[in-house]
């Protein structure tokens, strides 16, 4: 027991919320632990948006605290979680349009030496330090997007964009990803491209990610445990091949087709 | 008891009239998202409508009634016309442009007014009916006064039943939640807004008709109204009906108490009351999600794409530029240099808002509140404690600025949306005028006049009082700060700043403090307006309360927009070629509202990237049209982030 709690570095636990008389989240406790990809499924209206944003600091909870890395951050908002290690991609992927790819990952990687109380640059200079750029350039190289590294980011493809997200995410060096449906709106090439990314991120940086996902084969090819939400409650958690076998999971979510089985 | 009794009764027939103008304004940002500047401006025009129709003489309750109702069916079809023109154009731009938009609309609007039925001040009559006073067991109160509130009520019940029980209301409804859906549904949208829009401005006449008895007319009529309609909308809870009631009520209350507890200071309880309410529930009584929805991407931001001319270039011109300006007390005549000089504060004046727009994407429209601030601050401690080194004044009246910012941005920013930031600076340049004009010390009205130029106490003195030598001040000055400026755009801090304009939420996940980051811009940007106030006021040696008047906070909106918001020099240039528009149409002396307000709402219809965009657009075209296959690369190799020329 005292293994597990060790290893936890995100717990949500009996997390409540309502939009007026509508109960979105009900009760729904769930720990990643360090290390893993924990998917959050389930169908649409479920609640996995908003436990999303409950994690993430987008929106508050009513009841129910969220733990991060050993802290309360149960109030805190969004920029504080990111300073303690907390990375975030979008399911439209956002990016700073204006920007050129590498002035997008800078602007990153500027920002977390400014979080962390390192020297950002030298003083007066107004081009980003030649380190920084250093590391920015370092990062688009290993993810592949170096024939686009001067490109305005709004003129990028919807798959590059999806990459630049990523790195930019990257660029903070989070000990945690939290990924909102990554795939979504993807050509099925572009989605194995992604997918294999995120496990090229667990594995080559050892960063834990939490992800929500409609697209099964990825959920189940990528991750560790899987969380099953459905009208706000948690129906179950457990190994993939858990969540295969669960009866409960079969009927409120895959339905009579099995899936993949 | 009878005291407390007529307060409230006074509190009930204030509120009621706010009221009146409110529904209006809470109609059309429920439905169409756009906060209409305009809407005093159309209410002003609605009075005068009814007066044309009444004229000055006593007239019958029947005949009154009915000129109310012409003014409200002539200013919506006013509003159908506006909407053509104006608003279907601007549905889907970035929401500061709307307002821009709106704003420039409204100074339209004033200088019409004043072509049309001239600027004199004339008072109506209420109709013979309603001219006696009433007793209401043992109290006089005047007939018309109950008429108001009647009206007041009548028409929140109409509106009450019509929204949430008729068929009209359950379309403006769909409409509000999801237009596109609702044409989907099969809902002639363009006739529902349109519709709308008619209603939303049928009110604002309707209410200039029946509240023109109320106070005499003059072109300033629509100003007062529209502010205090702008808080009951806010304190009730954007696009809120019910809220817009309750907010008038409660402004009408504020109101009545102040002038019970606080008769020397009428007026001012209202701004206390509504910063405290914004701190306390800054959602407003009746929150509507239509508050929350903000546009998360800048669509109507510009390309930051670096000009190709060279750099050698640009730095040849701007030295001519400074030769030439620097060399202009030796040859120019004294209006001439005037001008030039007031050109200077003004660019760095247009240059500080754009400071907020251009680079944090929040617009100020009460700027003139911090250039006033800086202005007064200089005037006064030149005029009255003369030992003051004038450096520290000047730094002084930045700190002062930026303090100011910090209250404002923290009472307006804690909100994602840039909306209430919009309301809360034309609120403090209202605040700021009403104080000043209480303030023996700052000249009450006349404002303070004849300022004394002063003298540098450096190791070595330098006597600034010949308009040559503060002019050659002013030039420095205002090139060190400019530079300053520049060195900070171009750097991290610009580049923290555009990511925030750019995409607020993604910057929040790179750990940037988006609420910290625009109260600091807001406190930058409101420093060096103070700062250029306090420069401008030995140079111009009167500062009044023209200073504050909302007319000149247009002033820096115009300038950047003019010149173009998505360049750093574009306030600079867009000052100096309005210096010389005003210039040229000088003679057409009581139109300038209307030439200013018609030039800005054509930069934002056509050219919202101003002059430097067209110059771009111009530059990148040529450049196609020279078979530039090699251009993109060129482009791309461009060094540095977030360039702008």
């Amino acid at each position: 027991m005292s293994t597990i709690l060790m290893s936890t570095i995100l717990d949500v636990a009996a997390v409540s919320k309502s939009y007026g008389p509508l109960a979105v989240l009900k009760d729904v406790s769930l720990d990643v632990h360090r290390g893993e990809i924990f998917a959050i499924i389930g169908p649409n209206g479920a609640g996995k948006t908003t436990l999303f944003k409950v994690m993430t600091g987008e929106s508050l909870c009513d009841g129910g605290r969220v733990r991060f890395d050993g802290a309360d951050v149960t109030r805190e908002p969004s920029h504080r979680r990111v300073r303690r290690g907390m990375g975030r991609t979008f399911q439209v992927a956002r990016v700073f349009r204006d920007f050129t790819v590498r002035d997008n990952i800078v602007v990153a990687i500027e920002a977390r030496r400014r979080n962390g109380g390192e020297r950002v640059g030298p003083a007066l200079s107004m081009a980003p330090a030649a380190e920084v750029v250093g590391e920015a350039d370092e990062l688009i190289r290993d993810i592949g997007l170096d024939h686009v590294r001067h490109s305005q980011a709004s003129l990028l493809s919807h798959g590059d964009k999806k990459r630049l997200e990523f790195l930019i995410a990257l660029a903070l060096r989070p000990s945690i990803l939290m990924l909102d449906e990554p795939t979504a709106g993807m050509s099925p090439s572009d989605r194995i491209g992604i997918a294999k990314l995120i496990q090229r991120i667990r594995d080559e940086r050892g960063i834990t990610v939490v992800m929500t996902e409609h697209d099964m084969d990825i959920v189940f090819s990528l991750a560790s445990r899987i969380m099953v939400l459905n009208y706000g409650e948690v129906v179950a958690t457990g190994s993939v091949a858990d969540i295969r076998a669960d009866q409960a999971v079969r009927e409120v979510y895959l339905g009579k087709e099995m899936y993949g089985a | 008891m009878n005291q407390i009794l007529f307060a409230g009764f006074n509190a009930l027939a204030f509120g009621m009239s706010i009221f009146l103008v409110a529904a209006g304004l809470t109609l059309i940002f429920g439905i169409l998202k756009l906060l209409n500047m305009a809407q005093g401006a159309f209410f002003m025009i609605g009075a005068y409508v009814a007066f044309s129709i009444l004229g000055t003489g006593s007239s019958s309750f029947g005949f009154f009634l009915l000129a109310a109702l012409g003014a409200g069916l002539i200013v919506a079809l006013l509003g159908l016309i506006t909407d053509r023109l104006v608003l279907t154009r601007l549905r889907h731009v970035d929401y500061h442009y709307v307002l821009i938009a709106t704003f420039a609309l409204m100074m339209v609007c004033n200088g019409l007014v004043k072509l049309i039925w001239g600027v004199e001040f004339v008072s109506v009559n209420p109709p013979t009916v309603l001219d006696e006073p009433v007793e209401l067991g043992s109290l006089f109160v005047s007939r018309y006064t109950l008429f108001i509130i009647a009206a007041g009520l009548v028409v929140y019940l109409v509106m009450e039943v019509a929204l949430h029980r008729l068929w009209f209301g359950k379309l403006m409804q769909a409409l509000a939640a999801d237009s596109w859906m609702a044409g989907l549904l099969g809902l002639n949208v363009p006739l529902g807004l349109a519709l709308s829009v008619m209603v939303s401005f049928f009110l604002a006449g309707l209410a200039g008709g029946l509240l023109l008895p109320n106070q005499s007319l003059s072109p300033q009529l629509g100003d007062s109204y529209l502010l205090f309609a702008f808080f009951a909308v806010i304190i009730g809870g954007l696009g809120n009906i019910r809220g817009a009631f309750v907010g008038s009520i409660l402004l009408g209350l504020v109101s009545s108490l102040n002038t019970v507890l606080l008769p020397d200071m009428p007026g001012i309880a209202i701004y206390v009351a509504l910063a405290v309410f914004l701190f306390v529930r800054p959602t407003g009584l009746f929150p509507s999600r239509a508050t929350q929805a903000e546009p998360a991407s800048d669509e109507g931001g510009g390309s930051l794409a670096r000009s190709r001319i060279g750099r050698g270039v640009w730095q040849v011109l701007g030295l001519a530029v400074a030769a030439f300006a620097a060399s202009m007390p030796l040859w120019a005549n004294e209006g001439l240099l005037f001008l030039a000089g007031s050109t200077l504060v003004q660019g760095l004046f247009a240059l500080s808002w754009n400071i907020l727009f251009g680079y944090a994407g929040l617009a100020s429209f009460g700027h003139a509140a911090f250039f006033a601030l800086g202005a007064y601050l200089a005037g006064a401690v030149l005029r009255y404690w003369p030992a003051v080194p004038f450096l520290a004044t000047l730094l002084g009246a930045g700190a002062l600025g930026a303090a100011v910012a910090f209250v404002v941005g923290a009472l307006a920013l804690r909100r994602m949306s840039g909306i209430f930031l919009a309301v809360l600076t034309v609120a403090l340049s209202e605040a700021m005028r009403v104080l000043i004009s209480y303030s023996p010390l700052l000249g009450r009205e006349d404002g303070l006049v004849n300022i004394p130029r002063p003298v540098l106490h450096l190791p070595f003195a330098i006597d600034l009082t010949s308009s040559a030598a503060y002019f050659w001040f002013l030039l420095v000055t205002t090139a060190a700060i400019v530079a300053v400026l520049w060195w900070a755009m171009h750097g991290r801090y610009g580049r923290k700043l555009l990511s925030v304009r750019q995409d607020p939420e993604r910057a929040a996940f790179l750990g940037v403090n988006v609420t910290g980051v625009r109260i600091g811009a807001f406190m930058l940007s409101g420093g060096v307006a103070a700062v250029a106030g306090a420069l401008y006021a030995p140079w111009a040696r009167i500062v009044t309360l023209d200073e504050v008047h909302w007319l000149a906070s247009t002033q820096p909106v115009l300038n950047a927009m003019l010149g173009g918001v998505n360049s750093f020099w574009g306030p600079l240039l867009g000052s100096a070629v309005f210096t010389v528009i005003n210039y040229g149409t000088r003679t057409l002396i009581g139109l300038s509202e209307l030439i200013v307000g018609t030039i800005l709402l054509f930069i934002v219809l056509v050219a919202p990237g101003g002059i430097v965009g067209v110059l771009r657009s111009a530059e990148a075209a040529w450049i196609r049209r020279r078979g530039g296959a090699a251009a993109p690369a060129a482009a791309a190799a461009a060094p540095g982030a977030g360039a702008r020329p």
